[in-house]
Order: C-alpha cells, then structure tokens, then sequence
C-alpha cells in the first residue's frame, strides 16, 4: 500500500474514525485508497459529514463487485487506471501520490469534463465515479434522515410552503 | 383429474377486473371461485412502502445478477426494482416471444392482487369521442357501446373505489365522482393559468384524477403521502382489489379464492354449447382440477386471456375458444408514451412542497377533439408535473468541494415537465398467437406477440414533444428540452384488445356485454375486450365494463337464459 501524502490524511483519518475501513471485494488496495481520496476531494468533511464518513468508498466496492457486469467492472476499473496515468503524466506520481495542488489540478482537469459528450478514458471513470459518490452520499442513511431530514410517513401534502429562497 | 362443482361462477385473476368480478358476482349471491396463477399476499409483511434507499444493499438499484437472471424483462419497468421486484413475475418461469424486429415489453404481476398492486392509479373516463373514433375515421370496428352505456357503471365504480380529481367540465374527458383533488404547486397553477390563456382555452391542466383517496372512505384511510405507491400501501390508500373488492366480496360468504391456481384450459361442452369450466394446474404440486360452474369470467389480463383461449382448442374451436370470427388475438394495441418537454421555471425560489404527492398533473387532449390535425388521427393526453431539483442535480453538474457539497442539500430551481399518452391505431397485424415452442413452467404454450408501432402514432410523438415544448413556453420556462421516447408496445403497461367488442359476430369476438359471442357462458372482462385504445390510461374503463358485464350475467341467469 502507498504512502499517504498530507492531503489525504483528512480523508483516511475520516475513514478510520467511522469504522468504515472497507475490505475490499472489487477494488485492490491502490484502487480503494483512489476511490476513497477522489469521494472525499468531491464531497469532503466541513459542518457536515463527508463521503467517507457516511461509508461512500466501502458502498462502491459493493457496486463495482456485485452490481456492475463484469464488462462493466473491467471498464470502470480500466478508466481508473487512466486516471492514474494522467496524474502520473502531470506530476510524476500515481494519484494517490500527489501533493495537494497537483492533486487539484488533475481533479479540476477531470471535473471540467462532467456534462460532456466526449470524454477521455481518465474522464470518462471520473464522471461515473462522481455519479457513485453522489448517489451513495445522499442516499445513506446519516444524511438522509440528518441533512435531508426524510420525512417517511409525511401524514399530508402541502403543495405550496413558504421557505426563504434558497440561492440556487 | 379431480373434479369440483360447487360454483355459480369462476373468475380466473384476482388483479383490477378480477376483483371487481368477484365482489359484483359474490354480492349477486352467486358462489363464486377466484382462480389466481400467483401466491397470496399479506400487506402486513410484503408491502415495502416504506422501505427506504439505504435499507437495502444496492440503495434501490437492485442485486443486479439476481434480477437479470430471474427478471430481465421485467426490471424494464420503473416499479420492479431492488424493492417492488416481489411484485412482478420470473420472466424464466413465464415466458413469451415476439416477432423479428417486433420487440415487446410484456410486464407481468402473478399474484392475489394482480398488478393492481402496482398500478399507476391514474382513472379517465372515456367520452363519445373515443367510442366513436373507429366508426368516423374507419380504423378498426365500431364499438357496440356508447357512454351513455358506461357512464352509469363509471360512476358505480367511482364511487366505491375511491377517485380524487377536479371537476373541470371538458366533454372529451367527463367528470366523475370526484372526492377532493390533490392540490396542485404554484408552479403548476401559474402553468394552467399562463397555458390556457396562451391557447384560448383549449388546452388544459389539471391535478391527475387517481384512485387514491384524499379523504377516509369505505374504511380505508386517506393518503399519507409517502409517495411509492407501486410498493404496496398498508392502509390501502389507494385502490387494489386486494385493499377493496376482494375484502368486499368475501364479506358475502360466496366468495372462494384459491391461489397458486394455473388456468390451462376453459374446457368447452359441445353437446350444450357451453363452457363447462377451467382446468387448472396447482402451482407447486402440478396436480390437475376442473373446476366447473354455471358462467365463467376472464379477468387475467388482455394477453393472458386471449393466450387461455388460443390454447383452449377443442373440435368445435379448432383455432381457439370463441373464435370462429378469426378476430381473437387481433387488434392488440398499448399506448404509445413518452415523448415530451420538460422546461426550467424560474422565480418561486421561496415555495417548495411537503410530503411526496403521489399523483401528477394532466393536460387532457386537445388534439383532433374539434379541428382535424394534419399529421395524424386520434390523440393524446399529457401527464407530467412540477418541483425542485434535489441533489440529483449534482450527477450531471460540474462541481466538487465543501461548497458543492453545500448547495446540493439546498433545493434547486423548480422544473416542470410532461409527455404524451397517445392513441393506438387499432390494426389487424397486431397480433398475439401461440409460440410453437416455447412453454412456460407448467408446460403451456406461451404467448407470441407481433405489435408494431405505424406511421400514425409516430407522427404522434413528434406533435406531443412540440406541442409539450409550446406549453412550456407559453407557462413562462426557459432552458425547454425536447425528450423524444421510443419504448416498444407493452411498456406503457396497458396492453388491451385481442377479442374486441363487436356489433355483429362475425367482426369480434365479445358482444356489447362482454360476452363471447360463440359461448354464452363466457364474459371477459379485461383489457381484451377494447376495440380501441383511445388515450385515456384504461383501468377505470376495464372496471365500468366488468361491473356492467356482470350486472348483465346475473340478471340473464335469473332469468334462466344462462
């Protein structure tokens, strides 16, 4: 297993401090520690919980061993290793490797292409990589009974609540 | 093979026909026998309304290699996925077969209940436009009924079901006994406003009309809004048979159910020129029984009826039961749906909504109800409806950091949207037959659809996305997509006809009671029986139809013509 450089101790002490340490099914030790970095890069610790904290990294394991055909897998693990060439081909390290600012290059880089049609294979796993760790994010249990307040049994519909506007 | 006498009256399906067969015949005083191919349900452990995403492995996706191996057609429908995929058949043990370059989506729920567990709720009554459609343009044979026929059973079956809507007073889509509507959001009332002032009145928004309740009635509760109803509903909010009828009909004493019951054959007396009564398969020991009775009502869903009698073939019907007009499994139509506009509303950043209505809005059909449109015959009916973005947004979105993270639990700016629900010309070619090979578990011939989309409906899809894109525009959106949808026949779920209705024998198979027009002791009372689909989603009408059907058999076996 790599070294862990500075910036990504935020993330792996996130990891340990939620238990969430996944034995992986799918992903190898490298393939973990990138999924884990990149989720908490996306969605980080702040007043709110971050990916790792609510068990992101350990959820895609399960997806990429059990959901995703093994075509799929093959692929998405394929365009993660293109990740890795690309921070290797910017920085001379694999992406786990990097110095903070290298790091946000490479994820600005990747990142800018979300929305798009075209996408190189290092982009191309991002974007589907983003798609999980949003989706495994909102949909866990902390932030959807927490932050999103889930009402199960609502017991009414009103149709028009005055809220102040949001800014978005 | 054991034999059973003891009914008046068989029902084979217990889904939204059946039920409504069972509870009429059983309160006639009739002993009446429900056949159901699937298993019994119990809401107090199967339904899973409740359920939420991160109480199952996938968070709602589904254990993929489970259901591509047991459900793969199936898992094509919305509601059978990681959490409702109870309530849809194996696709391994029920298999059926389509023509090359016809491909069809045949979803299927085997169990008491049927798919009126998972239905989509919405209920329109039809008007003279749609029962006079084929006679005016010549598509298909005139209907033996008008609504002046129907619009007495809509309202029997109105008001025991339960149906929340707003009267609005359009003759191509009438009222009926509404209980109050479901409030539509202020996004969608300054949309109607904005829309029927934009086209004169012609077109019109208004809150779905839904057989889910928005006050206590009958002993079932009002809505509590969870929101997927397609998973069942513990205080049967909305309308099942197994919420409704079936308990009805059982509260007579005249009601038997026996589930795991495979119909095989409707076996056929020539002697008398009767249907003696239904051989079944017991689902788990495979072991054989006929029951018998005096009339016999289909009710298994408009392609598994019309597969039974193709397979009931006997000397008198060498090419199926009840079919010496050669029109039994023609004529099968769906609607086509999908295709629309969805559009951004800007303002309204200080409203949003509580609680997950379960029900949308619908914009009634405006198309060829007086003028005649250039591009295609018949119509369609649009539903859709309004709200915020959630974190979803953030999927597609470029972004990443505390910030990011920050504005996706703040809501986003309010869509709306909706897509047609288009007629379906009726057409001879749209077939369902009998594969020559494949069989299902219990070693019936599957069902071998043919259904194709024509020239008509495409232009159809074409209007409902411009025509959807102009509504959105004249409500005041911007950022307005166009969203072409091509599903194959079947997917709307509402496949019908197979043995229309007809005025004369020799041009269908059921007469204007829904009665075989070969054997008198036959009723069938689903989705088969429509010799046009119009637009309006069908269930409401299948039910007016069995009540009424039922209201006739009764009556002619008091008189002894039965």
């Amino acid at each position: 297993m790599s070294l862990i450089p500075g910036f990504a101790e935020t993330a792996w002490s996130a990891i340990a401090a939620a238990g969430a340490r996944p034995t992986p099914r799918a992903l190898n030790p490298d393939q973990t520690q990138m999924i884990a970095l990149i989720a908490e890069v996306i969605l980080p610790r702040s007043d709110t919980p971050g990916a790792t904290d609510v068990g992101v990294p350990a959820w895609i394991d399960l997806v990429v061993a059990e959901y995703f055909s093994g075509a799929r897998r093959a692929a998405f693990l394929a365009d993660l290793g293109a990740i890795d060439q690309m921070a290797a081909s910017t920085s001379g390290a694999s992406l786990i490797g990097l110095k903070h600012h290298d790091l946000m290059t490479v994820m600005s880089s990747l990142d800018a292409a979300t929305g798009s049609k075209d996408l190189t294979p290092a982009q191309r796993g991002y974007v589907q990589l983003k798609e999980l760790v949003i989706y495994g994010y909102f949909t866990s249990k902390p932030v959807q009974q927490d932050l999103l307040k889930v009402v199960v049994v609502p017991g009414r519909f009103d149709a028009d609540v005055r809220i102040p506007a949001s800014p978005t | 093979m054991k034999e059973q006498y003891a009914f008046d009256a068989i029902v084979v399906g217990s889904g939204i026909t059946g039920g409504w067969a069972a509870k009429e015949l059983s309160q006639a005083g009739l002993k009446t026998l429900v056949l159901e191919a699937g298993g019994p349900i119990d809401p107090a452990k199967d339904y899973v309304e409740h359920v939420q995403p991160y109480e199952v492995p996938f968070r709602v996706w589904g254990d993929r290699r489970l259901l591509k191996k047991e459900r793969p057609i199936q898992t094509d429908c919305y509601a059978c996925d990681e959490i409702g995929h109870k309530f849809f058949v194996n696709d391994v043990e029920n298999p059926y077969t389509h023509a090359d370059g016809a491909p069809f989506s045949w979803f299927r729920g085997r169990q008491v209940g049927g798919r009126s567990i998972t239905w989509g709720r919405q209920v329109y009554r039809w008007s003279d436009l749609d029962f006079e459609a084929n006679a005016k343009d010549g598509h298909g044979n005139d209907w033996p009924i008008r609504y002046k026929d129907i619009a007495p059973w809509y309202s029997h079956v109105e008001k025991f079901i339960g149906v929340s809507g707003a009267r609005e007073g359009l003759a191509q889509l009438p009222d009926g006994e509404f209980m109050s509507p479901m409030p539509m959001t202020a996004v969608e009332r300054t949309a109607r406003e904005r829309i029927l002032k934009g086209f004169n009145g012609e077109r019109l928004m208004t809150i779905g009309r839904a057989a889910i309740l928005t006050e206590d009635h009958n002993g079932r509760a009002a809505c509590h809004y969870c929101g997927p109803c397609e998973r069942g509903c513990i205080t049967h909010s909305y309308f099942s048979s197994i919420g409704s009828t079936l308990p009805a009909a059982n509260a007579t004493g005249n009601l038997t159910l026996r589930p795991h019951s495979v119909a095989a054959e409707l076996t056929y007396d020539a002697k008398r020129g009767r249907i003696r009564g239904v051989r079944v398969i017991d689902a788990n020991t495979l072991e054989e029984t006929e029951y018998k009775a005096r009339v016999v009502f289909l009710c298994a869903s408009a392609i598994e009826s019309v597969r039974l009698l193709l397979n009931s073939k006997s000397a008198h019907f060498p090419q199926g039961l009840g079919n010496s007009s050669g029109m039994l499994g023609r004529y099968v139509m769906d609607h086509h749906y999908g295709s629309g506009a969805s559009g951004t509303m800007s303002g309204f950043k200080d409203r949003t909504t509580f609680g997950r209505r379960p029900n949308g809005i619908y914009i009634a059909r405006f198309r060829n109800v007086s003028a005649q449109h250039p591009g295609f015959l018949r119509g369609y009916g649009m539903q859709g409806g309004s709200g915020r973005k959630d974190w979803h947004r953030g999927i597609g979105m470029p972004g990443y950091g505390a910030d990011f993270k920050k504005s996706l639990l703040d809501l986003g700016s309010w869509t709306l949207s909706a897509a047609g629900w288009g007629e379906t010309l009726p057409h001879a070619d749209n077939r369902v037959t009998i594969d020559p090979h494949v069989k299902d578990k219990w070693g019936l011939p599957a069902a071998r659809m043919d259904v194709r989309w024509r020239e008509n409906e495409r232009a159809m899809q074409a209007d409902m996305m411009t025509s959807m894109a102009e509504m959105l525009e004249a409500a005041g959106c911007s950022d307005i997509a166009q969203h072409p949808v091509d599903h194959p026949p079947g997917h709307c779920i509402h496949e019908m006809g197979g043995a229309r209705m007809s005025i004369e024998p020799t041009q269908g198979v059921l007469n204007a009671w829904n009665q075989a027009w070969d054997v008198h002791n036959l009723f069938i009372t689903d989705g088969a029986c429509m010799a046009s689909s119009a637009c309006q989603n069908p269930s409401i009408t299948y039910m007016a139809l069995t009540a009424r059907a039922c209201d006739h058999a009764v009556n002619q076996m008091k008189r002894n013509e039965l």
